[in-house]
């Protein structure tokens, strides 16, 4: 795989567009979970049509703009975007109007922007882009799966570029659901036992074949499963990705993880056995946990890459970097491996 | 009228979403939709229908009289004052 | 050049059938499934008609030998036909085997059942149990649907509404191309919902009466549930048994209307490029395509923006059209899986299935829709249309297989 990443645009709960100063500096959230440090929506969106627009939406159309402006495109070759929940507070909206008037009057705009694909779409009326525009929605592979079609349509001569995306929201309702399942701990809890700390963010990335001009990144490798489990089935995942970035494990500087299951003994032997000698941040320490939280993961990648080293308050800060793994899990079986490079 | 006419000026700022506005900043003469007015679509021709139905108890059947009653503030004020 | 991509089984359920046999006597007697809503429990069934596949959950669980237990419709009704077009076939080498799936509601069926349990004791006790919403997401069915059929290879679903399945197809054959597959099963599902009924029925586009779409005097849509899937296979996978090639799917076209979030642009912008895509993937011109599959909804703003899009194509003569929604209902999700499934028994049969219950054309078109069964007839290339809310329009071309890719400059093999 040769993609390079020419752009990228990021609303996270950390300090990660405009003036970012997440590399420098990381804002420990205040609250039980993390949620977004947002930008004035006024400079991306119009007002009259951004007044219905709920905040998933905004994001989306803000980040997406900040990635194509970072990459000095007007118009990308397509728009693909992974949420693995979608449009959740629309979607609650509806439900209980659906509710309280039992299935008398409900408000339309919260059912049409309900539906999964308005992030993407939402996008293509906002630059008037009649290209390529796709959404998926699978889970913890939401934002792969998205980053695959964008690289295979790529790679195949459909279009020179796209505009990928990883978007999911969190709101005090979900929050709560995650916990009332079982599923999620607050922030406060440092028992990782109990369950993971719910995120939310949204980050686009503009890739494309053109190696020319400023790059952050290459993107040599991506590969994912959802159906792998145990050591050995994992590990061979992990080296078709090393054997796609014409790579041996010797040469990744770099991991950096994200893990949402249970299992951190397993998780754990896969790196340390794996890449004995790289340096190693965990994400969802910055982000939370959350469906496309692995788009975070690439962000965070790029701009080590990019730089040389990693952010100055992780505890390896300062060590040089050329080529970075970027391995998440979700639950027993999701499992992705993304591979970038300097070059 | 005018009490009417404040109310459903309340009302569009709530339903639609208009954050930033007061009921000051709404003519009640002006078009609702088109360029010159306050820029409403088919999506908020819904949400006015829904205002009259679900406060004023009013069903608009013939959507091509709907938007004669739907044009303005006022339309929208005469046609409630006209089937009170 | 290219790689072909050939379908070597199909599945389908629907409100007009629930397998390929009952859809395709359905279609040939000119029996729509639309009728009277039985089994979703909604205060709108008397208002509206609909599409519903005649069998309860229950029966649905029962014909799939699956466990009593709460599943979401959208799963049974994926799991049905995905294991029609799975059909006996070997799941050996099942690493090189995945799934591609589609659906706009997911299991919000259950979901929607679990909250009004919360606010109203009167709905189904069962619903309190919070673990319902384990079913809730879009990706929750792709995942019991591939581990049920024993499948290993890689599996993702899409969400573009009524172009979803559509779409599905096509990033499936992508990656057979590719090499991350030998063989696909793409395509979608979707379930009836209090949630979906309500939404349409507040943008105020569902027709109280059975639906006549592309007619001058179309009153709106009638919602639709069902599930079908296709088998896509590579050139060498397919080649070990040719037998069962089907159809070949030679193009896939995708573009955005970028116009608004529900209504189509007036000059179908949208659907004329995504026509245009599809048309320019398979290598043919309009003046190659024998028949086309509409979206056809019934709604005043697709029809239009759809049927002016086809015009603008430039046809020597515009190829017959029609649409079968009026048979399915609006299949949402599931939609252009649905309708490729059609296309290809269009192919197979050699038959052209009417477009129910129009009288008169619209005013802005030049034609009328096909609207008798039309049968003895060669159909090498069909074109079938799946424009969604958000203007995600998408059309795949449907060919017979190994047709020479354009007519007017056909060379010897």
């Amino acid at each position: 795989m040769n993609l390079y990443i020419k752009g990228l645009g990021c609303i996270s709960p950390q300090n990660t567009f405009g003036d970012v100063t997440f590399m420098e500096n990381a804002v420990i959230p205040e609250g039980e979970y993390f949620t977004c440090v947002e930008p004035s929506y006024r400079e991306y969106i119009d007002p009259k049509i951004s007044r219905r627009m709920s905040r998933i939406i905004k994001m989306g159309i803000a980040s997406a703009k900040m990635a194509l402006a970072d990459g000095g495109i007007a118009e990308p070759g397509a728009i693909i975007t992974g949420t693995g929940l979608g449009c959740v507070a629309d979607t609650g909206q509806f439900l209980d109007d659906i509710i309280s008037s039992n299935e008398g009057m409900c408000s339309p705009t919260a059912f049409i922007q309900s539906t999964h694909n308005t992030i993407s779409s939402q996008i293509a009326i906002n630059l008037t882009c009649h290209s390529y525009n796709s959404t998926y929605v699978q889970r913890a592979h939401s934002f792969e799966s998205a980053l695959l079609d964008a690289a295979l349509r790529i790679s195949d001569g459909c279009m020179e570029n796209a505009l990928v995306g990883g978007v999911d929201e969190l709101t005090p309702r979900l929050a709560d659901i995650a916990k009332t399942m079982g599923l999620s701990r607050s922030l406060r809890d440092s028992n990782a036992a109990k369950g993971f700390v719910p995120g939310e963010g949204s980050v686009f990335a503009l890739v494309s074949s053109d190696a020319s001009g400023k790059n952050y990144a290459k993107i040599r490798a991506l590969r994912f499963a959802a159906n792998v489990s145990g050591h050995d089935a994992v590990r061979a995942l992990c080296d078709e990705a090393l054997r796609e970035a014409h790579l041996n494990a010797d040469a990744v500087d770099c991991v950096i993880d994200g893990n949402s299951s249970s299992d951190e003994g397993e998780f754990d032997s896969i790196i340390k056995s794996g890449f004995p000698g790289a340096a190693r941040v965990s994400f969802t320490q910055y982000c939370g946990e959350y469906f496309t939280a692995s788009a975070f993961g690439l962000w965070l990648g790029a701009r080590i890459v990019s730089r040389g080293s990693l952010p100055s308050h992780s505890n390896q800060g300062g060590r040089a970097v050329t080529n970075t793994l970027i391995y998440n899990r979700a639950g027993d079986s999701y499992h992705s491996f993304i591979i970038l490079s300097h070059d | 009228m005018e009490e009417i006419i404040a109310k459903l000026k309340s009302e569009i700022i709530a339903q639609l979403h208009f954050e930033d506005m007061s009921p000051d900043d709404i003519d009640a003469d002006a078009p609702l939709f088109g360029p010159d007015g306050l820029g409403l679509d088919s999506i908020d021709a819904l949400e006015l229908i829904l205002i009259l139905e679900k406060n004023y108890g009013l069903k608009i059947a013939d959507m091509e009289k709907g938007k004669q009653i739907l044009a303005s503030v006022k339309s929208m004020a005469e046609y409630i004052t006209a089937n009170k | 050049m290219k790689q072909r991509i050939y379908i070597t089984g199909i599945g389908i359920i629907s409100a007009a059938g629930n397998n390929v046999a009952e859809v395709l006597s359905s279609l040939v007697n000119r029996r729509s499934g639309i009728d009277s809503i039985r089994f979703l429990k909604t205060e709108l069934s008397a208002k509206y008609p609909a599409g519903e596949v005649k069998l309860s959950n229950a029966e649905l669980a029962a014909m799939l030998n699956l466990p009593a237990e709460s599943h979401s419709r959208t799963f049974l009704l994926g799991l049905a036909a995905a294991r029609e077009a799975l059909g006996g076939k070997p799941t050996a080498n099942s690493a090189r085997t995945g799934l591609i799936s589609a659906t706009t509601v997911g299991g919000m069926d259950l979901t929607e059942e679990y909250f009004a349990a919360l606010h109203n004791a009167s709905h189904a006790a069962r619903a309190a149990d919070i673990r319902v919403l384990f079913s809730h997401d879009c990706g929750a069915a792709t995942e019991k649907i591939a581990r049920t059929l024993g499948l290993h290879g890689m599996i993702s679903t899409v969400s573009t509404a009524c172009s979803s399945s559509a779409n599905a197809m096509q990033y499936a054959a992508s990656l057979i191309r590719n090499g991350y597959a030998d063989r696909m099963l793409a395509g979608g599902s979707d379930a009836l919902s209090r949630f979906t009924i309500n939404g349409f029925s507040t943008l105020k586009i569902l027709d109280e009466a059975q639906c006549n779409p592309f007619d001058d005097n179309r009153g709106g849509l009638n919602l639709g549930e069902g599930a079908a899937y296709l088998l896509l296979e590579s050139e060498e996978s397919a080649s070990a048994h040719p037998e069962d090639i089907l159809s070949e799917l030679s193009g896939c076209g995708n573009a955005c209307d970028a116009f608004h979030q529900t209504a189509m642009s007036d000059n179908g912008e949208g659907p004329y490029l995504s026509m245009k895509y599809a048309l320019a993937d398979a290598g043919i011109s309009i003046d190659d395509v024998d028949y086309i599959n509409l979206h056809g909804t019934g709604t005043d703003n697709n029809d239009v923006s759809e049927g002016r899009a086809i015009e603008r194509l430039g046809a020597k003569t515009i190829p017959p059209y029609s649409t079968t929604k009026s048979y399915t209902g609006h299949t949402l999700g599931a939609a252009g899986a649905i309708e490729a499934v059609i296309s290809i028994l269009s192919i197979r049969e050699r038959m052209i299935f009417p477009n129910l219950n129009f009288t008169t054309r619209m005013k802005e078109l030049s034609c009328d829709p096909v609207r008798e069964v039309v049968r003895n007839v060669d159909l090498t290339h069909v074109m079938s249309n799946s424009f969604g809310f958000g203007g995600n329009n998408s059309s795949l071309i449907l060919s017979k297989a190994s047709a020479p890719k354009n007519k007017s400059a056909e060379t010897t093999r």
